[in-house]
């Protein structure tokens, strides 16, 4: 934990910079606050709280776009609860929790079922096994990449003019890496100039044509 | 041995002393000057900011052998003499293409003292992906961030000082069609030269991502200094990403048992493993990321994002029912632009080189070496020179097609019908290049990046019909046919229908499997500036120029010697052509003469003129030149028309099955070189050779006895 931790600083250190963000004091020590904590989950005052309690004062907003940031970089997850209240909560802390995976967009979602784990300790006694931990994921498709229909869209189902975002692309190891090479990687946002013919797509100001055999291959959504 | 040769002893810690680069491949020690490499994405205008820079140049020079791409030019800039390089476009040092290895193969080894990374202003985030990987190497980088007028026009307004600062790079805004700025980047060329700073850079990656690299950089450390060329975490991230030729040139895993390959491989998993996606993607997502995160903090204004006039050019041009007939008419207005305006000028040359062989006719003595200079020289070269206003005329319409933007969607929209023929859309551009000359073509297909599509197109390109057989089509079509653009379209389209007909050939018999896939970027319309398009053609007419005065001039005395030696014996009194058949031209003719009987070519001269045209195929005209004016020196050159009129073997058909014959048989020398070269065996040219003789003869055969049979002849 502490090299990551030591590196995960240096990390954000020179985002920070390249974000003009000047003072990264103030920074490192919410980072630490959050990474050392005790609990799983931490309100945004919980945190404020942790931070001066270093010697150092900070804002709140600078917390929120703190957190925001680790929450990009997957390191942690806003939980909104019932009640309208932030919770920032560790990704892969050991607490107990099972996972529904999407295969194609790789989100994961958390889930708690009481019946389920009394189901599962039913069925390992009733073997006379004695458990102790247990994993289990459910894979599949999650609601953003299964819509409605259940019609999975590639790049040849979109007309010309609608703006998408890359859910996969694609092909061999060599080509998928031309295709991010150019910017076509999960999660980027492109636009169809043209769909007769080649597939003519806008990344920013640039443009690419692509086979329609390639676009079959782009997931979008 | 240090290949630098004054910089190094300067006080601030100069960019060698960090990497030890003790084991330089080259053995020569010639001091050499300070290198700058012109790098950057295709299109950003690498090409048209070096030859503005060259134009200060002493020196314009090609380079050898596998390296002919790369063009650099020795300027002098305050003082110091500077070797420029300009090089193909990349969009990544992590490429496999053939033809942007050139680069990558280029800075790594050579490591050039400075990169000047050209950048696309109105397309950012992609030059600074490109950018951020020359930092990640730790290269002294200054940039210049081209296309400024159309990032103005565009309404980005991107903040130059900051991005500077943020990258610890130095930016100069360019125009390099217009020379803006130029001055600026020289200054900071020359002051870069004089203290070459590497900036302090280190791609921020995800923690998991950093322990592998950490875990790996001490195995390299361990090994032999191979690695030592390159900063060792960038060494095993590359690894890491699998980048198979570093991993080749460290020759990782090279012996059964290799800890760091092994190592390597468990690393690659276990980011797979975490993040779901192949570790080469992940960084060129989190580089993307990064180069995006820079943007967003320069650019003040993000312009409009409707479609552009480029996008609604393209909806018309590129859709599927105007796209292709379009294409083709411009394709044939080409041929027919490159055939009507240059018959003017043409007739102009012939005038001259007409008065040039009348005036030495009336001045020199008679005798041989009067018969050889006016017959063998002058009416040789002079036979091949009449045809540079077409080979110019045909350059530049290509040039114009290239620099507006066009061919690259030409490319896509060939794309369907090339990939049911068994090539690809990419294999379409080396095709273009091909109607000019056959050489650079071959070269061209190395942007096809699977070894197959390549092959096949470096095998069916020669069926273009390259600026070189023009000539013979435009002799043989103006002697023998009123109407010349629609014979002349039909030759060529006979070229493409048979390139496609081997094609389909060559995929079913001997390459089979699967077609890459098409991507290619599209660069926005522009119109083509008048210099970059008479450079462009005037740097293949020079290379037609240079030809004829070498080879062809050379092959014409030799033709020459052949067609006047041996004579025929004294004693006999035979006078004029007929002693021709006593010379050994007439000799080895006599020997393919029944040979091209059945294809309506049976003249020994047709032989004598078509195995000289193995050279280069320009050559047939220079030669029919020579033969037909042995004996008969009081014409003027340009009277080669006529005296082919006055031969009784030429026919239109015969004249047909002649072109039809000089389109398909083996090409010509310098082609067979270059195939030799680029596909890496003997094998290929064999059966090219083999190939298209037997093909060019089947087919003329077809024509001359399909062409009798109907009543042609
Ligand atoms: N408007 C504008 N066009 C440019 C500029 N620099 C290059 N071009 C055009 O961009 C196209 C590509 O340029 P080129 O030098 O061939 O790019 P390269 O592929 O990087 O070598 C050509 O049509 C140039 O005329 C510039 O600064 N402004
Ligand atoms: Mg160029
Ligand atoms: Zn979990
Ligand atoms: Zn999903």
């Amino acid at each position: 934990m502490n090299r990551a931790l030591a590196a995960l600083e240096e990390h954000f250190a020179m985002t920070f910079v390249a974000e003009g963000i000047a003072d990264t004091r103030e920074h490192r020590a919410i980072l630490r606050a959050f990474c050392n904590a005790d609990s799983p989950h931490l309100t945004l005052e919980e945190l404020l709280d942790r931070v001066r309690a270093q010697g150092v004062e900070t804002k709140p907003d600078t917390a929120r776009s703190v957190m925001a940031r680790l929450c990009e970089y997957g390191l942690a997850r806003e939980v909104r609860t019932d009640d309208g209240q932030i919770l920032y909560e560790h990704l892969h802390l050991d607490q107990h929790h099972d996972h529904l995976i999407c295969t194609r967009c790789k989100r994961v979602m958390n889930f708690h079922d009481e019946r389920l784990e009394e189901l599962k300790e039913v069925v390992a006694t009733n073997r006379h096994f004695h458990p102790l931990r247990h994993r289990l994921e459910i894979y599949g498709l999650c609601d953003r990449c299964l819509p409605a229909g259940g019609i999975v869209r590639t790049l040849l189902d979109v007309a010309a003019g609608e703006r998408v975002r890359v859910v996969s692309a694609g092909g061999g190891r060599r080509f998928s890496q031309r295709l991010a090479d150019l910017g076509l990687v999960p999660n980027s946002e492109i636009q169809v100039i043209n769909n007769t013919g080649p597939i003519i797509v806008a990344l920013g100001n640039s443009r690419v044509a692509l086979g329609r055999g390639v676009a079959a291959k782009i997931v979008v959504r | 041995m240090n290949l630098r040769p004054t910089q190094s002893d300067s006080a601030s810690s100069p960019p060698e002393s960090r990497y030890n680069l003790g084991e330089s491949d080259c053995p020569i020690p010639v001091p050499r000057p300070f290198t700058v490499a012109l790098a950057g994405t295709p299109n950003c205008g690498k090409t048209t900011l070096f030859n503005r820079i060259s134009h200060l140049r002493h020196k314009v020079a090609n380079y050898p052998g596998a390296t002919v791409e790369k063009r650099s030019a020795i300027v002098r800039l305050g003082g110091r003499e500077m070797e420029i390089v300009d090089l193909p476009g990349i969009y990544s040092l992590g490429t496999e293409s053939q033809d942007e290895l050139v680069t990558r193969e280029f800075c790594l080894r050579q490591r050039p003292d400075l990169i000047l990374a050209v950048l696309d202003a109105t397309n950012l985030e992609r030059g600074l992906y490109l950018l951020l990987q020359w930092l990640e190497l730790g290269f002294p980088v200054l940039a210049a961030l081209n296309l400024w007028d159309e990032a103005q026009a565009l309404g980005l307004r991107i903040r130059v000082e900051r991005l500077s600062q943020l990258l610890g790079v130095h930016i100069i805004p360019t125009v390099a069609r217009t020379g803006e700025g130029l001055g600026a980047l020289l200054k900071a060329l020359e002051e870069a030269a004089r203290n070459p700073a590497v900036p302090a850079f280190h791609l921020p990656l995800e923690p998991p991502v950093e322990d592998e690299v950490a875990r790996l950089v001490p195995l390299l450390e361990q090994r032999d200094g191979s690695a030592n060329r390159y900063p060792l975490d960038w060494v095993a991230l590359k690894l890491l990403e699998g980048d198979s030729a570093l991993a080749g040139e460290l020759r990782v895993g090279g012996e059964a048992d290799d800890l760091l390959a092994r190592e390597i491989e468990a690393g690659a998993n276990r980011l797979r493993a975490l993040y779901g996606q192949p570790p080469a993607i992940l960084l060129s997502a989190r580089r993307h990321e990064y180069a995006r995160d820079l943007v967003r903090q320069v650019v003040a204004v993000v312009p409009r994002r409707g479609p552009t006039r480029s996008d609604r050019i393209d909806r018309l041009l590129v859709s599927t029912w105007f796209g292709l007939p379009f294409f083709l008419v411009v394709t044939y207005l080409v041929f027919e632009f490159a055939f009507t305006v240059g018959r003017a000028p043409m007739a102009w040359i012939e005038a001259g080189v007409g008065a040039l062989s009348a005036a030495l006719m009336s001045m020199l003595p008679p005798g041989v070496l009067r018969s050889l200079i006016v017959d063998g020289v002058v009416g040789g070269v002079g036979g091949v020179i009449v045809f540079l206003p077409n080979i110019l005329l045909l350059f530049i319409a290509m040039a114009i097609l290239e620099d507006s933007g066009y061919m690259a969607r030409g490319a896509a929209i060939m794309d369907r019908l090339m990939s049911r023929v068994g090539l690809h859309g990419k294999s379409f551009i080396p095709m273009m290049i091909g109607f000019g000359c056959n050489v650079p073509a071959i070269m061209a297909a190395r942007t096809l990046e699977n070894r197959r599509d390549r092959l096949i197109t470096m095998l069916v390109l020669p069926m273009m019909s390259c600026g070189a057989r023009l000539p013979v089509y435009v002799l043989f079509i103006s002697a023998f046919f009123t109407r010349g653009a629609p014979v002349l379209f039909s030759i060529y389209l006979l070229g493409i229908f048979m390139a496609v007909i081997s094609a389909l050939v060559l995929r079913r018999i001997v390459f089979r499997g699967g077609r890459t896939p098409f991507v290619l970027e599209l660069p926005p319309y522009r119109l083509p500036t008048l210099r970059s398009v008479l450079l462009h053609a005037w740097d293949h007419a020079w290379m037609y120029l240079k030809k004829a005065g070498t080879v062809i001039l050379l092959l014409s005395v030799v033709v020459w010697f052949l067609s006047t030696y041996p004579r025929p014996p004294k004693t006999s009194d035979v006078r004029g052509p007929a002693a021709l058949r006593y010379t050994v031209a007439g000799t080895v003719g006599s020997l393919i003469e029944p040979v091209l009987r059945p294809i309506g070519l049976g003249d020994w001269k047709v032989g004598v003129a078509l195995v000289s045209g193995f050279a280069a195929k320009e050559v047939v005209v220079a030669s029919f030149a020579t033969l037909y004016n042995v004996g008969e020196a009081a014409e003027r050159s340009s009277a080669l028309r006529d005296a082919l009129r006055r031969d009784p073997l030429w026919t239109p058909l015969s004249a047909y099955a002649l072109m039809v014959f000089v389109l398909l048989y083996i090409p010509c020398l310098p082609a067979m070189v270059m195939l030799r070269r680029e596909s890496g065996s003997r094998k290929w040219v064999a059966l090219e050779i083999a190939y298209t003789t037997t093909l060019a003869y089947t087919v003329a055969l077809i024509v001359y006895q399909g062409g009798k049979l109907l009543g042609w002849g």
